[in-house]
């Protein structure tokens, strides 16, 4: 945090107090009235707080904590619009809507599960699709012509068609014996590759047509001139949209649902067939997702600057 | 074979009837994501902040969030929760509109912000109103680069319309699988692909069209078909 500090030393103390900024203000008054009508305001509020205190004599870093402030305001923001309704809706006589009980366990129940499957679903699964859809944009450039149109069209076709029914294709096609969880995993990784295989070619695209003709002219043969010069300048160019690519991936793992794979949208549905429940595992479920993809999209939006520059 | 194709001439109808579901949930979900995503578009480049802000909170949630939950959530949550039991048809073009819709208003956001600022500019100096700049001057090129970014979210959104089955709909993943049951499984489920494959790609085909059509009117150079199709929903 202090390496980024950029304010210089000789600045003038006199000019210390930078106005604060209107994302701020609002953020500061929404957390105050958030905590005053709920106290779900207040991690937001202390936040923005920290970012009061920081804006003397660190203007970005400020900035930056109620950017985070916002997020983090928005989480509990939600999770208290969520059980005022429940709370507004919930009736005395008869079963209630929402029960802190049952979301407490279901929340027990389904983090694990998450963690466990959704999580290493997405990560073999990008692994799988990084990998192939490179070996397959790099096909499509140095195959003969005739060739490489095929290719793209399979490739097209692929993309083109639902990832449920590729899985349930899959799933009555290789023996029972087999474990669905990593079938699924490959045939979801398959499926990215041919998104993540444009994406690929598009950044191969980008590299300008200069650098071909200097390797063409000190001779280098042809696959050093992909290792060494086109696919690093390629790579920096497509890694952020494979990050994105890997953020759809992770949404798209309750389709598994179709192949039975327990996974976390499966298990809240089994808790709802069996406790007669749905409202808090689906609800969770969802939270989980938003909170999980957000601090995804935050990791990807942090490699991408770093790896800018 | 022969006996497969007959089985398939028999199951016609019922293929049939699963298609049209599948086109009503393709075309209706297109629509209403065309609607909300022009809509929280507009919202999320608004003057003024609190617009801006809901705007956000609306897109960022339903990306958030995955398909398939918000399906679950609007066709068995809702009726518990406030009594309101959709069709499931209307279930399925309300969650599909919603989440694509989202995706696409980042898109309009996107395509309006990267119009050139000369542009802006040169309207505001002809003394040009807000509302006349965006709709003879900005809108046009902005909807050239949406075109392109709504390819990609229609075949998506087209691949989306198979969750469906998730919530009772007979649609063509559900007449497939019972095509299954009579034939083998590679020949269902080839024929069902290739249905998709079909579909996705007339829509992906005429939207291609219409924004080559809209780059001529504009003086710029056509597009290939695989133009953009690496351009990740960010």
């Amino acid at each position: 945090m202090t390496a980024t500090t950029t304010s210089p030393t000789s600045a003038p103390k006199s000019r210390e107090t930078v106005p604060l900024t209107r994302s701020h203000i609002a953020l500061l008054v929404s957390s105050a009235l958030l905590t005053l009508a709920a106290g779900a305001g207040l991690p937001s509020l202390v936040i923005a707080a920290l970012a009061w205190r920081r804006n003397h004599d660190d203007h970005p870093g400020a900035k930056r904590l109620t950017h985070i402030g916002w997020i983090v305001f928005t989480v509990f923001f939600a999770v208290a619009a969520i059980g005022g309704i429940a709370l507004w809706l919930s009736t005395p006589d008869g079963q209630d809507f929402w029960d802190w009980e049952t979301a407490a366990e279901v929340t027990g129940e389904l983090v694990p599960i998450f963690i466990k499957t959704t999580l290493l679903i997405t990560v073999v699964g990008t692994a799988i699709a990084a990998i192939v859809g490179l070996v397959l944009a790099v096909a499509t450039q140095v195959m003969p012509r005739f060739l490489a149109a095929i290719l793209r069209w399979l490739m097209d076709f692929i993309r083109m068609t639902p990832l449920i029914m590729q899985l349930m294709f899959v799933y009555f096609l290789v023996p029972p014996s087999w474990s669905m969880l990593w079938a699924g995993t490959v045939v979801i990784g398959i499926h990215y590759a041919m998104y993540m295989a444009e994406s690929y070619i598009a950044g191969i695209g980008s590299v300008d047509k200069g650098q071909w003709e200097a390797a063409k002219a000190l001779s280098l043969p042809t696959p050093r001139t992909w290792r060494a010069i086109v696919l690093p300048q390629a790579l920096r160019a497509t890694l952020p949209s494979l990050g994105n690519w890997a953020i759809s991936m992770f949404k798209d793992t309750p389709f598994l649902f179709a192949v039975t794979v327990v996974e976390m949208v499966t298990a809240a549905n089994q808790y709802g067939n069996n406790t007669f429940r749905v409202n808090e595992p689906y609800t969770i479920a969802g939270l989980i997702f938003l909170v999980a993809s957000l601090i995804t999209a935050v990791a990807v939006r942090k490699l991408e600057k770093s790896l800018v520059y | 074979m022969t006996e497969y194709l007959d089985t398939l001439r028999d199951a016609l109808p019922w293929l049939q009837d699963g298609v049209l579901i599948t086109l009503q949930l393709s075309l209706g979900g297109a629509a209403l994501a065309l609607l909300v995503s022009i809509t929280l578009g507009l919202m999320s480049i608004a003057p003024v902040p609190p617009v801006r802000w809901l705007a956000t909170a609306v897109v960022e949630f339903f990306r958030g969030t995955s398909l398939v939950v918000q399906l679950f959530w609007l066709y068995f949550v809702l009726p518990v929760l406030f009594d309101i039991q959709l069709e499931a048809v209307l279930t399925g073009i309300i969650a599909l509109g919603l989440n694509y819709g989202a995706y696409g208003a980042e898109v309009v956001r996107g395509s309006i912000n990267s119009v050139d600022k000369g542009q802006w500019e040169g309207a505001t100096a002809l003394n040009m109103s807000p509302t006349l700049r965006m709709r003879k001057v900005i809108w046009p090129q902005a909807w050239v680069l949406m075109l392109s970014g709504y390819n990609n979210l229609a075949v998506m959104l087209i691949k989306g319309t198979a969750v469906a089955l998730f919530i009772t709909l007979t649609d063509l993943t559900y007449q497939i699988e019972e095509l299954r049951k009579d034939t083998s499984t590679v020949f269902a489920y080839t024929v069902g692909l290739l249905l998709f494959y079909v579909i996705a790609w007339v829509a992906s085909r005429g939207l291609r069209l219409l924004e080559n059509q809209a780059r001529k009117r504009l003086g710029m150079p056509t597009r290939s078909a695989h133009a953009g199709a690496g351009v990740s929903l960010r």
